[in-house]
Parts: structure tokens; C-alpha cells; sequence
């Protein structure tokens, strides 16, 4: 198919808006980072330029260390047990039970809570006097409160245990869709030839589901790096930056400590991050 | 004939639009400032509906609301697009940086020309002027004290409020023993924002301590009486993640706390709870000094981007909060301090409780000029974060401290770092008389 004058006319919209609201922010970005932006030069105008030296502090920033490792656990954690919490409510969910469909629209609960909500009923479950060490201390397992998003070492799990329940809603629906798309006659053959439910799985659901897991992983990725707004209100990166991800610190250098030019070459690091992260989700799909 | 009716009432309609258009001014205010968020907060409606409105019957005010913590962001977004709203609610120590980026109108020859600018306090009038000229006007101030449950102290047998550091621990012995179980004796906000470094101030500079020498013992003795406190259990680790108003306050009120360091623009929701507290100075290093607090309080400026009709509107719904007796009403209601020496009697005759903060503010320090003055905002940043990392247990309150001072240091030159360090020294002695 030729690129004719017509074609191009055609897609003009497209590429205009893709331009704009993709290109321009990410260009402006990236000019960002390689100046020395301050509160009164982002208003004023006048950055010095610094090329890429922005880049270079990142290196023995050990905050900024520490951010990476935290962002790390986060989306590896998040996207495992989300898939694999997920994927086993989605198969429990396959068979008929009663309340089936019931319980179905509670599993999605989470889903349809404001985040802001439940940051903050998080935040009341893992204080130090919360609901949750209220309830381990009364139980008798703990004598005093375990510090869950006041330790340093135990902030980021506690997050990423507040974000995998935000997220199994989405891998369940996904998951239980695609499952359901199966006939039930392999399962029908399978049987027949003396397979167990473990061997179903693992030889018919898993294969035949593949398309649909690299959506389910690349959409969850995606969604999952971007978290902000949780992170911001269960901890706001706390305690002493313990648990700030990318997105949470380059807020913090920006709208805090007002170095742009900074925050900018985070940001940008998260960008590659994904941009490294997709062709290697997508190859899932491929074979 | 058929359309010559509505041709004409167009003609009519448009004739009355054009004729007398009231001045329409944005206010941009805090989130708390939401009616019916905070029962303090109705008198400035009241004040607005009874008395400015029909007193200016060509304006007209239209309210914007922001969670406090946006303020900033959102001014910076809008200064970047050149539309401001009229009237800015700003934070006295952003006021320094925000006049700087040309976000904020010169006010200097309408303060002039109403001639009451020597009624303000001196810290005031410092802190929201720059290189001479005016930028805001602040409408009253506040700080912090030691707020304490007096059910709490009758049961364990406290007579009097702690005074100095060494009575707070103390206090806090004694009401650890007799309170009851999930009940903690003392509770600090040390969140990682400007609330938690301001809480802080209180203690830092009340011990001859300053923010851009945190490496010296005054620093250090102030860090490690927060982080002794948490040591042994007299404050829980959650005070890392408390803001003042929604999480101190409630835990206080909810009889969860016996004594907090809180600020006044809490009494009139403070009162509402039917909590029996008491209030006292903040507790000094030592017997006999004073407690040195910091400069809280908001400000009003106006966009230097609005037509001048908008702005000298703006002008006068500054000048009448700002009048000498209104301030001292709204201040009254809302908990604060004026910040004009001739309405501090009348707002203390109003509210008596408010007589502590009031000493207080006599001898209040701005922050900026405190910490290093444009680069306040990162001083801030740092210490806070070395603050939470020695209450945590991450660092010792000395390894903390010394970390943050080199992290301080290396954000100025050595020459502006002398002059900072020299004005914060200068300015500290002054209210301290020099001890």
C-alpha cells in the first residue's frame, strides 16, 4: 500500500494529536533534564544548560538507588501475585458454585473503590496502632506492633501488598474471560484420557490462554508503573524516602524541592524502564 | 414583523449585559477554607455576606478551593500560563520564592498609600517583603504549644503541664505507667512535609540550635529528645505519617494521646469535641529560657496578570480582612493570632485561650530567613528526611544530623552558606536575648 498524498491526509489527525499530547510533553521533558531548572527559571525562562549532568548526579544519588530497587519489588511483586492470585480466583470461578456470580462482583470490589479511599483505609489498617496489629496483638502472635509502613525495610512491601489488592480485580476479569472462551470439551477429552486438574491447566488453560496473559502482563505492567496517587497517600514515599517509587520521588523533587530539571531525568528513567520492559512482554505473544 | 421581537430583545439584553458588569475577582483559598469543613472558618463568610459585599456592591467574589498541599504546584502551573487567580492564598515562607519567580504582584505603593503597614509585626512585615518591596500581606498567624488531656493527667496525679524537656520525660514516665493500653503519653507531627520540619523549629530552636549547623550539639540534643521519646514507647513511630490537623488532632480528641504539640487554628474544632484539655508553652531545653516557635500563618497576594480593575479589587478585599478590627474578629474565630499589634488585645479579649501562641509569636522566627532563604524549601527536605530516618532507627540522631548538615552545606556556596549561617545565628540571639 502506497503512502499517497490521500493516505497521508487520512491519518493527519492521528499523527497531530499523537504528536501533541505524546511528543511534545516527552521533547519537553527531555529539555528538561538537561537544564539546571530552578523555581524561577521554570516561570521565567533562562535554565542554564547542564547537558547531561542531570543524568550523572543519578549515579551516586542513593536515593535514588534505593527508588529503583523499591520500584523494582514493587512491579515485580505486584505483577506476580496479582497474576497468580488472580488466575487461581479465575479458575476457582470457571465452576459453578452457588453465589458464583455474587462473589464474582465482590472480587471486583476493589476495583471500583477510589484509590484515595482505600490509601487511606490502608493507612489506618498498617499503623502502629491499626487494625491489623490490633488484631495480631490481640490474637496474642505479636507483643508489640510490627511497624509496617513505619520501618524502613517493611514500607515498600507493605505498599506493594496494598497495590496487589488493588490490582487482582483486573487479572481476575481478564483471566476469567479467557478461560471461559476455552470449550469445555478439551477439558471433556483430557479427562477422558486419564488427565488430572493440575495437568488441565498446565496443558490446555495455560497454552491456549496465552495471547491472553500478554495482554493481561503488558496492561498490568503498564498500569502498575504509573501508580502514584497509592504510594502518595499510604506513605508519601515514607518513612525518609523508604518507599518512594519512581513516579512518587520525581513528584517530590519536582513540587517539593522545585528541581525540575531533576525530576525530569527521573522521569525519564522511568520511561526507558518501560520502553526496555515492552518488547520483552510482548514475546509472549510471539511464539 | 416575525423577527424584529427577538432582534430586538437581543439588542435590549445585550444594552443591559454591557451597562454595569461587577468586577469579578477569583479567590483561590485552602481547602480548609471549604464551608462547612471548619467552624471557624463561617465567620469569614459571615464577614464577606454582612459586611464587604454590600459594602462593594461592583464586586463580586467567586471562591476556588485547593488541598493545601497543592497550593504551591498549582500557583506554579499557573504563573507558567500567566493566569493567576486574583487573590492567592500562599504559606508565609513560599511567599520569598514566589515573589522571586514573578508570581506575585508588587504591592508596595497601595501599602504605602493605606499607611498601616507599621501596625504589622516586624517578622510579618519580613516575611513577606523582598529586597524592599511588598508582595503579600499576611491575616494572622499562628503557632505551636503543648496541648494536653487533663482527664488523663488527674488519673495519673499531674498537677501542672511540663515545663522543660527533662519535666516532658518525665510526664511521660509517669503517664506511661497509668494509662491505659494503646494510649501513648506524647505525640509530635514528623511527617515528611513542612509540617513535620515546622514541628521540629519549635524544639531546634528553643535549644540555640540552627537549621544550616544540624551537625552541632543543639541540633543533635533536640533530634535525640524526639527520638529517645519514640525509644521508650512514650510516642509511637506513627508519628512519621501524621499531618497536625487530620491525624494529631483526631488522635488527641479520640483520647488517644495524653498531650500533643499542636497549633491553635485547631481550638475551634478542639472545642467542639468536648475533649478537657489544657495549654502551655512549648517545653524548654532548660528552666528560665524561652521557647522559640516559627512564624506560621498564611498570607493573601494578588496576581500580577489580573487587569488592574480585577487587582484593585483584589486590593480592597485584602485591606478589609486586614483592617485592624476585622482581623482581630476573623483571627478570634479561626484560632490565630493577628499579626497588627493594635488588634491583639481585642482578639484576646475575644479568645482567651489564645494567649500562649500570642506570647509565642512576639518572639517568632520566619523560616527562609532561618534556613538558607531561597533554598529553604530543600533545607527543609533534608532535615526532615534525616529526622524521620533517626526516628525510625535508621541512623543515629548524630549520624543523621552530621549527614544532613554535609547535604545542607553542599547546596550553597561557601560564601552564601557564612552569610546564611551568620543571619540565622544573629536572628535567633536577638529573641533569645542573646543566651
Amino acid at each position: 500500500m502506497r503512502l499517497g498524498l490521500k493516505s497521508l491526509l487520512f491519518i493527519l489527525p492521528a499523527l497531530l494529536y499523537v504528536g501533541a499530547v505524546l511528543l511534545y510533553p516527552l521533547i519537553y521533558n527531555i529539555s528538561l533534564s538537561l537544564h539546571d531548572v530552578t523555581f524561577t527559571s521554570f516561570i521565567k525562562g533562562g535554565s542554564n544548560w547542564i547537558g547531561l549532568q542531570n543524568y550523572w548526579t543519578l549515579r551516586t544519588d542513593s536515593q535514588f538507588i534505593r527508588t529503583l530497587f523499591n520500584t523494582l519489588i514493587f512491579l515485580g511483586g505486584s505483577i506476580f501475585f496479582q497474576f497468580v492470585i488472580g488466575f487461581s480466583l479465575a479458575l476457582l470461578f470457571t465452576k459453578r458454585f452457588p453465589l458464583n456470580n455474587f462473589l464474582q462482583g465482590l472480587i471486583m470490589l476493589p476495583w471500583f473503590v477510589p484509590i484515595a479511599t482505600s490509601a487511606i483505609v490502608f493507612r489506618w489498617f498498617f499503623a502502629d496502632a491499626g487494625l491489623i496489629n490490633s488484631f495480631l496483638i490481640g490474637v496474642g502472635l505479636i507483643r508489640t506492633p510490627i511497624n509496617w509502613i513505619t520501618s524502613s525495610k517493611l514500607a515498600i512491601i507493605s505498599v506493594t501488598v496494598a497495590n496487589i489488592w488493588l490490582g487482582i480485580p483486573f487479572n481476575f476479569i481478564m483471566l476469567l474471560t479467557g478461560l471461559k472462551a476455552i470449550p469445555g470439551e478439551l477439558y471433556e477429552c483430557a479427562a477422558i484420557d486419564g488427565a488430572r486438574e493440575w495437568q488441565k491447566v498446565v496443558y490446555i488453560s495455560l497454552p491456549l490462554l496465552r495471547n491472553v496473559i500478554a495482554a493481561t502482563l503488558i496492561l498490568g505492567s503498564v498500569l502498575t508503573i504509573k501508580v502514584f496517587d497509592l504510594v502518595w497517600l499510604l506513605t508519601k514515599g515514607g518513612p525518609a524516602g523508604a518507599s518512594h517509587l519512581l513516579s512518587t520521588y520525581s513528584y517530590s523533587l519536582a513540587f517539593e524541592r522545585f528541581r525540575f530539571g531533576y525530576s525530569a531525568a527521573v522521569i525519564l528513567v522511568m520511561i526507558l524502564i518501560v520502553v526496555v520492559m515492552m518488547p520483552l512482554l510482548n514475546r509472549i505473544q510471539m511464539e | 414583523m416575525k423577527r424584529f421581537i427577538p432582534i430586538l430583545a437581543c439588542v435590549l439584553f445585550s444594552m443591559m449585559a454591557v451597562g454595569s458588569d461587577p468586577v469579578q475577582i477569583r479567590v483561590q483559598l485552602s481547602a480548609w477554607w471549604t464551608p462547612g469543613v471548619f467552624v471557624g472558618h463561617q465567620v469569614y463568610y459571615d464577614m464577606l455576606k454582612n459586611e464587604f459585599l454590600p459594602a462593594h456592591p461592583e464586586i463580586e467574589i467567586q471562591h476556588t478551593y485547593i488541598p493545601f498541599a497543592e497550593i504551591i504546584p498549582t500557583i506554579l502551573r499557573g504563573a507558567l500560563v500567566q493566569d493567576l487567580p486574583d487573590v492567592m492564598y500562599i504559606d508565609n515562607p513560599d511567599v520569598m520564592y514566589l515573589a522571586q519567580a514573578g508570581a506575585l504582584r508588587d504591592l508596595t505603593p497601595w501599602i504605602e498609600e493605606w499607611g498601616q503597614w507599621e501596625d504589622f509585626f516586624v517578622g510579618s512585615r519580613y516575611a513577606t517583603t523582598m529586597n524592599g518591596r511588598v508582595y503579600a500581606v499576611q491575616y494572622g498567624t499562628n503557632n505551636l504549644a503543648l496541648f494536653y488531656n487533663k482527664d488523663y493527667f488527674e488519673l495519673a496525679g499531674i498537677k501542672t503541664p511540663p515545663q522543660t524537656w527533662d519535666e516532658l520525660v518525665e510526664t511521660c514516665r509517669i503517664l506511661a505507667a497509668k494509662l491505659p493500653p494503646g494510649v501513648y503519653p506524647f505525640g509530635v507531627s514528623a511527617i515528611d512535609s513542612d509540617e513535620g520540619a515546622w514541628q521540629f523549629l519549635a524544639f531546634l530552636w528553643s535549644n540555640g540550635g540552627s537549621l544550616l549547623e544540624l551537625d552541632q550539639p543543639p541540633a543533635i540534643e533536640a533530634l535525640r529528645l524526639w527520638v529517645d521519646l519514640v525509644k521508650n514507647g512514650f510516642m509511637p513511630k506513627d508519628v512519621v505519617m501524621w499531618t497536625q490537623t487530620m491525624d494529631l488532632m483526631e488522635q488527641f480528641a479520640a483520647g488517644r494521646i495524653a498531650m500533643m504539640i499542636n497549633g491553635c487554628w485547631i481550638l475551634p474544632d478542639l472545642k467542639a469535641r468536648k475533649i478537657n484539655y489544657g495549654i502551655s508553652y512549648v517545653p524548654v531545653p532548660k528552666a528560665g529560657l524561652k521557647p522559640v516557635v516559627a512564624i506560621g500563618g498564611e498570607t493573601f497576594a494578588i496576581s500580577p496578570f489580573s487587569p488592574e480593575d480585577k487587582a484593585r479589587a483584589a486590593w480592597e478585599f485584602i485591606k478589609f480582612l486586614t483592617d485592624a478590627k476585622n482581623m482581630a474578629r476573623l483571627c478570634a474565630a479561626l484560632g490565630y493570632v493577628p499579626v497588627r499589634y493594635s488588634a491583639v488585645p481585642l482578639t484576646l479579649a475575644l479568645n482567651p485561650e489564645l494567649e500562649v501562641f500570642a506570647k509565642q509569636a512576639e518572639t517568632a522566627l520566619p523560616r527562609p530567613a532561618m534556613g538558607g532563604e531561597l533554598k529553604y524549601p530543600e533545607v527543609s527536605a533534608i532535615m526532615r528526611r534525616y529526622v524521620q530516618k533517626a526516628l525510625v532507627g535508621d541512623m543515629t540522631p548524630e549520624a543523621a544530623f552530621t549527614t544532613a548538615a554535609k547535604e545542607i552545606r553542599a547546596l550553597f556556596t561557601q560564601d552564601e552558606y557564612n552569610k546564611y549561617a551568620a543571619q540565622a545565628r544573629e536572628l535567633l540571639a536577638q529573641v533569645r536575648g542573646g543566651k
